[in-house]
């Protein structure tokens, strides 16, 4: 290929040009391979939440009894005005059917499963998915209180929190004291902790509670390795998957009388 | 006699090999000025031409070069999307596990593969790229004497016949559901009338309802 002097000189600039021309075009695939999408689904409208309590109610209709269906109903119409998804309810309610309880208790279930989802709503504003929601009903439920909730929000911002506040429920049921579990929880959120670090926290606590640890003790060592691992990532970046030597555990912690 | 007509230094007349040069030289015709002259011509014409086809040789070669690392940074972006964009249906991790000796963080996240039967396992296949996308969770149960075991819990709306688990030649009891990230409650219904926990998780009272349940936290990787 025999070019001029100026050809010679225009033609890698020319190439140059082509090639960005190119990724402006197709920013798509080359973004989504430098970042991954990582954005929870939005949030159901309030026409979408009626109009999913409405079909969940009509689930219960062969379920319950007369009574307790239309307190039940009500529920769920409450639910969709206050922006809970009623799912949530309607599995409370088959639940107790399937166990055989009496309606008059699958009604108060119901019902004490809204006020947490309210609750849970509040704390956790702005919300990110309904199952986080879910998760922080569950965790007021097992001893959680909202102010945890609170600092689990602002420790995840715009990441659903609600593998996190899974995780703190099944601390706190454990018997770590709320504060601590929260401190522990929020601190790795912070450094970045993926949510399966925090699954896999919380079964080696469990383990080491069954091996005689107390529970804020193993907590305590556990979560320490786990921030050992971790790169510290103070504006809440994702971390990197920890080393060999700081995932290796040395064993139960040891609890000194 | 030098060329000027001045006579040759005694130094230089001394040397054999000037004296040769000399002798070979005389009887050449004196040299053309105009010839001279066109002599260096072409030769300063020749090196010009020279460096105008080195110039273009680089020319040429830079967007070769170019071309060579476009096609090559194109190559690449397909090699690299194509493993993206499959599911990584084989990185399972563990949503929990529990096993006889002290486990670490790492022993929690192992494959289905390895794991030891009799090992109690709860384990999540995860794919790429979703905060909130379901993950794969595998229920557990030995029971080699029951004939039908399912799953109930909030994720098939308590229905008892809804997950069915198949047995193994172990007498294992297994199924594989999609959960979405977060806690999930659940027990197993054996032959249709028996409600039983889960061993190998941890177990949780609905204060509400009475009952206990099973409890799995499902992660995302």
């Amino acid at each position: 290929m025999q070019l001029t002097g100026v050809q010679a000189r225009r033609a890698p600039r020319a190439v140059a040009v082509a090639v960005l021309l190119c990724v402006i075009a197709h920013p798509r695939p080359i973004a989504a391979q430098l970042v991954p999408t990582a954005r929870p689904p939005a949030l159901a409208t309030p026409d979408t939440r009626l109009a999913e309590s409405r079909l969940a109610a009509s689930r219960l209709d062969q379920a319950l009894a007369p009574d307790a269906r239309a307190a039940v109903a009500a529920q769920l119409a409450a639910a969709a005005r206050a922006g809970v998804p009623a799912e949530p309810l309607v599995a409370k309610a088959l639940e107790g059917v399937e166990l055989g309880a009496p309606p008059p208790r699958i009604v108060t279930a119901v019902g004490a499963l809204y006020d947490r989802l309210v609750a849970a709503r509040t704390a956790l504003t702005p919300v990110v998915s309904d199952a986080e929601l879910v998760s922080g009903a569950d965790a007021l439920a097992a001893g959680v209180p909202a102010v945890a909730l609170r600092r689990v929000r602002a420790s995840s911002p715009n990441r659903s929190a609600a593998v996190a506040l899974g995780v703190l429920a099944q601390l706190v049921a454990r018997g770590v004291p709320a504060t601590r579990a929260t401190d522990a929880v929020t601190a790795l959120l912070r450094r970045g902790a993926r949510p399966q670090q925090l699954v896999a926290l919380d079964s080696a606590v469990r383990t080491d509670v069954a091996s005689g640890v107390p529970a804020a003790a193993a907590l305590e060592a556990r979560a320490r390795t786990l921030t050992g691992g971790l790169l510290l990532a103070p504006g809440g970046a994702p971390g990197v998957t920890t080393t060999d030597a700081a995932t290796q555990s040395a064993g139960p912690p040891r609890h000194h009388p | 006699m030098m060329p000027n007509g001045s006579p040759v230094p005694d130094d230089e007349r001394r040397d054999p090999a000037l004296e040769r040069a000399v002798a070979a030289l005389r009887p050449l015709p004196p040299s053309s000025a105009d010839a001279v002259a066109r002599v260096v011509a072409a030769a300063e014409r020749g090196a010009v031409l020279q460096r105008q086809r080195r110039a273009r040789r680089a020319a040429t070669w830079r967007v070769a070069g170019a071309l060579g690392a476009v096609a090559a940074g194109l190559a690449l972006l397909v090699v690299v999307r194509r493993p993206l964009d499959r599911p990584t249906a084989d990185r399972p991790i563990a949503a929990h596990a529990t096993s006889e000796r002290p486990p670490t963080l790492a022993n929690d996240i192992r494959p289905v593969d390895t794991v030891r039967p009799g090992t109690p396992v709860l384990v999540a296949r995860a794919s790429v790229g979703a905060t909130d996308a379901p993950q794969l969770v595998t229920f557990r149960l030995d029971r080699p004497r029951a004939s039908a075991v399912t799953v109930v819990g909030d994720f098939n709306q308590w229905n008892a016949h809804a997950t069915r688990l198949a047995r193994d030649a172990n007498g294992a009891w297994t199924a594989v559901v999609p959960l979405t990230p977060g806690r999930h409650a659940y027990r197993f219904v054996v032959d249709d009338s028996l409600r039983v926990l889960d061993p190998r998780a941890p177990a949780e009272r609905d204060a509400e309802l009475g009952v206990a349940r099973s409890v799995v936290v499902v992660g995302v990787p």
